[in-house]
């Protein structure tokens, strides 16, 4: 789990409200329900699972999804605050991933932290 | 083609934990990404949400109508079922948004209200008060999406259901005064659907309702439930051209779909088309509390909503000692607390306590498995009522 602070967690109360910022504004920690989960990956994967968050450009559709190590796509991060600053910091290079909290065939939580 | 008119609100639930921006009108706009080939979502949003939004809706295709407003509103809640704080209405509110389309779903909003053009319109006011055509919208043909109450406080009708418990789903009598009352205005919508709150909904069209059944979820997650009946059956019925009946199945299928998660955007016709009807529970509900004081008063809260959403209540019994008269009967829920002793499970296992729900939010599989093996076992608690009050028909 080295090049993340787990307990950044605690002081992030996430979604709705202000995700917390710290150093050059790329710090952020949150944790959130994915949207548009597929639920054959989902199904497989358990607490503390590893997944990538990348940037996915398909047209006009912009969006931040999170993905398995082998390219699976789990499900897109969106409708929270901090999603703006998140897609920003991503163009920019910083790197992101998402541990897996509770995961079922209908629903993945994860939380994200800066690599 | 659809025009989405309705609310950008943070949600923030305790059990289970839910931190997100929502509302209605951003939930439904997400919804019908998937089936619609363009959506257009017009909105108050808070600017400090404005640009989280914005990047929210590019990852759907949804095309951004939106209006900055000063005031972030956010929802509480307990559990899916119980809300905390609510946020007030905006006064004075905003400016109308305008809106013409083909197809529009209109909300309420609480920062103001949008005057709506269409020739399909669907309408859920999620106000007793409000009007369609009170701000100058029109419709061709109108589709409006209430709670019982709603329907009753919007027609003045009275409930007669006579045993002083209030009821989120009135009796269908009652339901009949109000859709009269309703069809007696100068401008009656053509279609009423009156949800019940565990995702089934009655219809009223032509001559007779129709009750269009819940479809069965493993488990069942309230908050927009309503949002996401609304924004199917605006596809289905507006944009598809679908009869009511059909629309208001699939409707039914994608909230069983979305309550599972909650589980965005809508699923295809094909992905829903094998749920199960649910069948509504008639038999009366026995209920066993096993912990302490606060369980005890858990228990007596679960009555109360168990006869809100319609259920009647046989018995209610705390912990071991009222059991073993109570166990040959037969338990539908068993809700057991924090401090409950393993001690007590095994004497309950033991009496021969085989509950058909638990609501057990400490619960490890296992030990679920070991003690009951036949009961569902719920986490979190609106997913228990729902499983007392639904069950998939065999």
């Amino acid at each position: 789990m080295g090049g993340y602070a787990p307990d950044q967690i605690k002081k992030t109360k996430g979604g709705a409200t202000p995700p917390a910022v710290v150093g050059d504004g790329c710090d952020l920690a949150f944790q959130i329900d994915l949207v548009a989960v597929q639920s054959s990956i989902s199904a497989g994967l358990n607490k503390n699972d590893e997944l990538v968050v990348s940037l996915r450009i398909q047209g006009r559709i912009r969006s931040v999804v999170c993905e398995t190590t082998a390219g699976a796509v789990v499900g897109t991060l969106a409708a929270f605050r901090g999603l703006s600053r998140l897609i920003g910091c991503l163009e920019q290079g910083v790197g992101y991933v998402a541990v897996v909290e509770t995961a079922s065939f209908s629903r993945c939580s994860v939380k994200v932290f800066r690599r | 083609m659809i025009s989405i008119a309705g609310g950008v609100y943070a949600e923030r639930c305790k059990y289970p934990t839910w931190d997100q921006i929502y509302g209605s009108g951003l939930r439904a706009a997400i919804a019908m990404s998937s089936v619609s080939d363009s959506v257009h979502l017009h909105a108050y949003v808070p600017d400090e949400w404005m640009e989280d939004v914005e990047a929210t809706l590019a990852s759907f295709g949804v095309t951004p109508q939106l209006r900055a407003s000063e005031y972030p509103m956010t929802f509480e809640y307990l559990n899916t079922f119980q809300p905390n704080a609510l946020p007030r209405e905006l006064s004075p509110p905003y400016p109308d948004l305008m809106v013409k389309c083909e197809v529009v779903l209109r909300f309420g909003m609480l920062e103001g209200d949008a005057c709506v053009k269409g020739d399909r319109v669907v309408y859920d006011p999620q106000s007793p008060t409000a009007s369609f055509y009170g701000n100058g919208s029109t419709a061709g043909s109108l589709a409006m999406i209430v709670t019982g109450r709603e329907l009753l406080s919007s027609t003045h009708a009275k409930s007669g259901s006579g045993d002083g418990l209030e009821r989120h789903m009135p009796d269908e009598d009652d339901l009949l005064s109000a859709i009269v009352a309703l069809r007696d205005l100068p401008q009656a919508p053509q279609i009423v659907l009156v949800k019940d709150g565990l995702g089934g909904l009655m219809l009223f069209h032509g001559d007779q309702p129709v009750r269009i059944p819940s479809y069965a979820a493993e488990s069942f997650f309230r908050i927009g439930s309503g949002d996401v009946t609304a924004a199917a059956f605006a596809h289905a019925w507006g944009e598809l051209g679908w009869d009511p009946v059909d629309a208001a199945h699939y409707a039914a299928r994608c909230t069983a779909h979305f309550v599972e998660g909650p589980r965005l955007p809508l699923p295809s016709v094909a992905e829903v088309g094998n749920r199960m009807p649910n069948k509504v529970r008639r038999e009366e509900i026995r209920i066993v509390g096993l912990g302490d004081f606060e369980l005890q008063a858990l228990v007596l809260t679960t009555r109360s909503w168990l006869s809100y959403l319609g259920g009647s209540i046989r018995h209610v019994t705390f912990g071991l000692d009222d059991l073993d008269s109570r166990v040959q009967e037969g338990v539908d829920l068993l809700l057991v607390g924090s401090r409950c002793s393993r001690v007590e499970l095994e004497a309950a296992a033991r009496a021969g306590l085989q509950p058909i729900v638990i609501f057990w939010p400490a619960a490890a599989a296992e030990s679920s498995r070991y003690y009951f093996p036949n009961a569902v076992v719920a986490r979190d608690y609106a997913t228990a009522l729902y499983h007392v009050m639904r069950s998939p028909e065999r």
